[in-house]
């Protein structure tokens, strides 16, 4: 006992003390006990009190016997008891479905193209001792998968050609099939090694190298101003036709209108024919004056006339002196004319 | 001299316990990949210099205590004051005291300066650490919870005895310290928290990693006041300074009793009188650990208590069992077992989540490059700018081409086309516990598969041209009119994905949509030079309609009634032909082929233009009416072609009838017409009036004259033929010779309009003489 406590002991402080703040000190530590007791439980019952929910699967190993028991909380889920570490131990691992994506990687097609492929699997623990028993976490397992996932693309990928992973005929695109060629050996080599069920594979991302986009789109390209000179043709000669069409339309109802005209016409030489027979009391008389007629419109108009002075009647009276017509106008000579 | 010798000595052991315990989480870290043992790690690292700082202080106290003894020593002798420059050169006799005064004065604001840029750079560079890393799962934690059991324990009772020792005033420079070491044993306790709940709960050590980042920033940020107010505290002598690095955080955290006291003074302080003596207040004192009790009671009750709100549902897992009927709590209060027996989780079953497919996280170089056009206060989209989506930039997808091979590159690209296709899936979920209890990360998963179909459909989607022969369901055309159906099929597909087992996630997509397809910015020049062909395709076919219609209305009066005419017109013209050939079957057959043809081009001439029409959002007109024309006698020459042959069967087409009727409408419809060839009709007609009556005309001259003639033929002759060149010949050019024509010869220039004997005979000067 140090000199310090033996003074504060002697003091006159704790010899003044009453019993009512003994007491209240009583209740205290008891209090403290009390919750020191509840805490102490509590962590003794964590140690061997676990809890299995639905959607884990736990694993005891018993390092006594050395045997291992897994309780699948799909089935069995539930509080469940244990005996402490060392004797006994409890690893609790998920066994819901993991999705796992793999890293964008270029795969190289059989007909020599190059494509980047990204995939995902959807993976589950399925043998929990086996998994246990390979050491192996959640996360080692993601990074192994990772790994044969990406291996199995590669190796699949190059046994194809780029026309069975993109092509305009749906039969033809067998991209379900090669996803399920991806998977067998993944499968096969998770479930054989670490108790892991690899239920799916899909192809998350398909591209390309970036200097075959530049290809790609350059060829996007020719094609498209392809595309505009052929629709610019196109439309010239959809123009063309359509004045063709037009024009033809037109020149039939001209042509159509023109026969209704000819036919209205003759329908006026047909009237004029009737009136024909009239003229039969002196068809001469008759053609006499049509001759005048025609003269008349004939000379109409800009004409130069040359007259020979001689057969004008009053130019003769003058030369050769008065004398009685002939019958015929003219003395039976017509006058030359010249238009 | 004593007490500074036992703080120095106090405060090396500190150092070596913080150092032991930075090498306990060290070790900790690196077994179990916690990151919480990490940001702990870091945290405790600055802790062995503030012991060092601590050490040195109390050795500068001890040398000038022992200084202060001897001086104290020469005192007793009679020696100290026998100098005549006593108070002159205290300074100098007394080097330790004035090395204490230095050392007190510069230390410990530079130190706080240092450790808190220390806490604050460490503080910064563990939150971007944990922010940009994916938690690793923590392994053999059980190894990581005994030593920093083990470690936190001895820490901590080492931290008591500092703490208690601070109390004295000789000792107080190890409060800081001491305090500091305490708070380090509870972040090691949230360390082993993590570590024991790590395989339930993983997510805790990723929060406790957080915690104990932030808390190094909120130190740094208090070892900053307390500089910046430490300048501007005034000293007064004798007065116990403060040192800045002493953080009252940690202060409290250490003795929260202190914060009691601190509050009492406060309340008699700002009342004027000892509230702390009232009853009241002690009753509260009395109650105060009862009463915290009391909380955590209530607490813990309450989390018996399930609030399931409007539009979610529940699921309660019972010892982590669901029930067996899977059943759901409805919105409304329910009551359960308290944690840890039962759990309850909640799902909202209207929340609408979305998985966006087509982005992807923007390298530095397109952020800095990114320019938004905003016009008129909204984004502009352009196919020839990079496009951004929450902020994120599009993804190439390939989609199948049908493009020809090329035959001029030794190496052509592939047959595939590149587009940037951004999609937005929505959905909600419709069972908690497929949803909820099945993957680890549902979100995720529906993510993954709505990316396999969006791959699985572009890779036989064409970008904006028919895939071919097929099915009629088959991708085609995703940019444009096949988008809505990529759409449509999408949903389809994902929705089945997401339902079919193993993979039935309890969710329903209620949207799927494209957000943006587009060719990629390099190429959208081409692909909007198509567009520009495309427009300047339908002004040449404007203008050629334009033109044709002028044409036409000139022609009727109107292209509508023009065409209807030239149909009727053609259609009396076939039947005409065919009636003709009657005879000679195997000519006619050959003909009605023809015309069969002629009418199925112009049918699907009329069709495009129809859609043509329809496509630029105008309505076809007469167009329709004018097809059913084309139509209807499309029909009548295939009854021709399809029935017996004429004549020698019954139920032939009466070839003549047809035409009567062909004939009769193409009057009808000629009637209608205006234009050229009313304006033909009437000429004709006029013509046809002039002819009849011209001749009559003449007839009367005829029968009025006659009897004149039969009087006397040759006046009546002379007379009308004088008559006649009396008419004529003043209003027109006359030459009149003297000579005998025979001897003149006649010379005109017919390029001159009006007299075209000028210039034929030019007297000359002799000629005029004469």
């Amino acid at each position: 006992m140090n000199r310090r406590s033996r003074r504060k002991r002697n003091s006159p402080e704790v010899h003044d003390k009453g019993p009512v703040e003994r007491k209240m000190k009583m209740k205290k530590r008891i209090a403290i006990i009390v919750v020191a007791s509840v805490i102490v439980i509590v962590l003794l019952l964590c140690t061997v009190a676990y809890r299995v929910e639905y959607t884990k699967a736990a694993v005891i190993a018993d390092y006594v016997t050395g045997e291992t028991k897994a309780i699948m909380g799909l089935t069995d889920a539930g509080l469940k008891f244990k005996w402490p570490w060392p004797i006994q131990k409890v690893t609790i691992y998920p066994a819901t479905m993991f999705t796992l994506e793999d890293a964008i990687s270029e795969v190289q097609t059989s007909d020599h193209q190059k494509i980047l492929v990204s995939a995902y699997c959807v993976w589950r623990i399925d043998n929990l001792k086996k998994f246990n028993e390979s050491k192996a976490t959640v996360g080692s397992a993601e990074e192994a998968l990772r790994n044969l996932l990406t291996s199995s693309k590669r190796a699949v990928g190059g046994r194809h050609v780029l026309g069975e992973f993109v092509n305009t005929d749906p039969n033809a695109m067998i991209i379900p099939q090669i996803e399920r060629e991806v998977l067998a050996p993944v499968k096969a080599h998770a479930h054989k090694t670490w108790g892991v069920d690899v239920v799916s594979v899909g192809i998350k991302t398909l591209g390309l190298p970036e200097g075959v986009t530049d290809d790609v789109i350059n060829a996007m390209k020719e094609e498209r101003e392809k595309e505009a000179g052929i629709i610019r043709s196109e439309g010239e000669n959809t123009a063309d036709a359509i004045r063709a069409r037009g024009k033809e339309a037109a020149d039939k109802i001209i042509a159509f209108a023109k026969r209704k005209a000819n036919s209205i016409e003759s329908e006026g030489a047909r009237a004029a024919a009737e009136l024909y027979p009239r003229f039969s009391r002196n068809e001469r008389f008759s053609m006499y004056l049509r001759n005048l007629r025609s003269l008349e419109a004939e000379l109409s108009g800009q004409t130069v006339y040359v007259l020979y002075g001689p057969e004008i009647p009053a130019v003769r009276y003058f030369r050769e002196g008065p004398f009685l017509p002939s019958p015929w106008p003219g003395g039976g000579k017509s006058p030359k004319k010249r238009k | 001299m004593i007490v500074a010798r036992r703080g120095k000595n106090i405060a090396i052991i500190g150092a070596v316990c913080q150092l032991a315990l930075v090498g306990t989480m060290l070790a900790v870290w690196l077994v179990t990949n916690s990151l919480s043992a990490l940001a702990a790690l870091l945290m405790i690292a600055g802790g062995v210099c503030l012991w060092l700082v601590t050490a040195m202080l109390f050795y500068c106290r001890q040398l000038a205590r022992r200084e202060a003894m001897e001086f104290e020593e020469l005192a007793a002798d009679g020696r100290a004051s026998s100098t005549i420059f006593e108070s002159a050169v205290e300074g100098e006799l007394r080097p330790a005291v004035a090395r204490l005064a230095r050392m007190e004065l510069w230390v410990p604001p530079i130190f706080a300066l240092l450790w808190c840029g220390y806490n604050a750079g460490l503080g910064v560079l563990v939150l971007r650490h944990l922010l940009r890393v994916d938690p690793p799962a923590l392994e053999k934690a059980g190894i990581g919870l005994l030593f920093s059991f083990l470690a936190g324990f001895a820490c901590f009772l080492f931290s008591r005895y500092c703490t208690g020792m601070s109390t004295q005033a000789a000792w107080r420079l190890l409060r800081a310290s001491g305090s500091f070491l305490l708070v380090n044993v509870l972040f090691v306790g949230g360390v082993m928290v993590a570590l024991a709940v790590g395989n339930s709960w993983p997510r805790l050590d990723f929060v406790i990693a957080v915690v104990v980042a932030a808390a190094q920033l909120v130190l740094a940020v208090e070892l900053l006041a307390n500089l910046i107010t430490g300048f501007y505290r005034p000293r007064i002598p004798g007065r116990e300074e403060r040192f800045s690095f002493d953080s009252r955080l940690c202060n409290v955290l250490a003795e929260p009793q202190r914060m009691g006291r601190s509050i009492a003074e406060t309340l008699n302080y700002q009342f004027g009188f000892e509230v702390s003596k009232t009853w009241f207040y002690k009753l509260v004192s009395k109650a105060f650990l009862p009463l915290i009790a009391f909380g955590v009671l209530i607490l813990f009750l309450m989390s018996s208590i399930v609030i399931v709100r409007s539009g979610e549902k529940a699921v309660v897992l019972h010892w982590g069992r669901p029930d067996e009927n899977r059943s759901t709590l409805e919105p409304g209060m329910h009551l359960k077992w308290p944690w840890p027996v039962d759990t309850a989780r909640r799902f909202s079953m209207t929340e609408v989540h979305e998985v966006w497919l087509g982005l992807r996280e923007r390298t530095a170089k397109e952020k800095a490059g990114a320019k938004e056009k905003i016009v008129n206060g909204r984004r502009l989209e352009l196919w020839a700018d990079p496009h951004v989506h929450k902020d994120k930039a599009e993804t190439d997808f390939v989609l199948a081409s049908s493009r020809e091979r090329s035959e001029v590159k030794k190496k052509p690209p592939p047959q595939v086309s590149v587009i940037k296709l951004v999609a937005v899936v929505q959905y909600v979920i419709t069972d908690p516990y497929k949803y909820g209890y099945r993957f680890v990360d549902p979100h995720k998963m529906i993510e993954c598969m709505a990316y396999r179909e969006m791959v699985r459909y572009c890779a036989s989607a064409t970008l904006d041209s028919p895939a071919g022969e097929g099915r009629a369901d088959r991708p085609e055309a995703i940019m444009t009119y096949g988008r809505q159906r990529a759409a449509d099929e999408l949903k389809r597909r994902i929705q089945q994905a997401v339902a079919d087992e193993p993979f039935a996630l309890g969710v329903k997509i209620i949207y799927v949509g494209l957000r943006a397809v587009h060719p990629p910015s390099d190429a959208a020049e081409a692909f909007e030079g198509v567009i520009a062909a495309r427009h300047q395709v339908n002004r040449m076919r404007y203008e050629a309609e334009a033109e044709a219609d002028r044409g036409l209305t000139e022609a009727a009066g109107s292209p509508r009634k023009a065409l209807e005419l030239a149909l009727a017109i053609r259609k009396m013209e076939q039947l005409e032909d065919l009636r003709r050939l009657e005879a000679r079957p195997d000519q006619m057959r050959r003909e009605l082929k023809g015309f069969i043809g002629k009418a199925r081009d112009d049918i699907e001439t009329l069709d495009n233009e129809i859609e043509a029409e329809r496509l630029l959002g105008k309505t076809a007109g007469y167009r329709h009416d004018l097809r059913q024309k084309h139509q209807q006698h499309l029909q009548l020459l295939l009854a021709i072609e399809e029935g017996p042959d004429a004549g020698k069967r019954k139920g032939a087409i009466d070839l003549a009838a047809e035409g009567a009727k062909a004939h009769k409408e193409a009057a009808a419809r000629f009637e209608q017409a205006t234009g050229r060839p009313e304006a033909l009709v009437a000429a004709a007609r006029a013509r046809r009036w002039q002819l009849e009556l011209a001749e009559l005309s003449r007839l009367d001259s005829f029968e009025k004259e006659l009897p004149a003639f039969e009087a006397s033929p040759g006046i009546y002759m002379l007379d009308r033929w004088l008559d006649a060149w009396d008419k004529v010949l003043p209003n027109i050019s006359k030459l009149v010779i003297g000579v005998d024509p025979r001897m003149v010869e006649y010379r005109a220039n017919l390029e001159r309009r009006y007299d075209p004997t000028a210039g034929t005979y030019e007297p000359t000067e002799s000629a005029e003489k004469e």
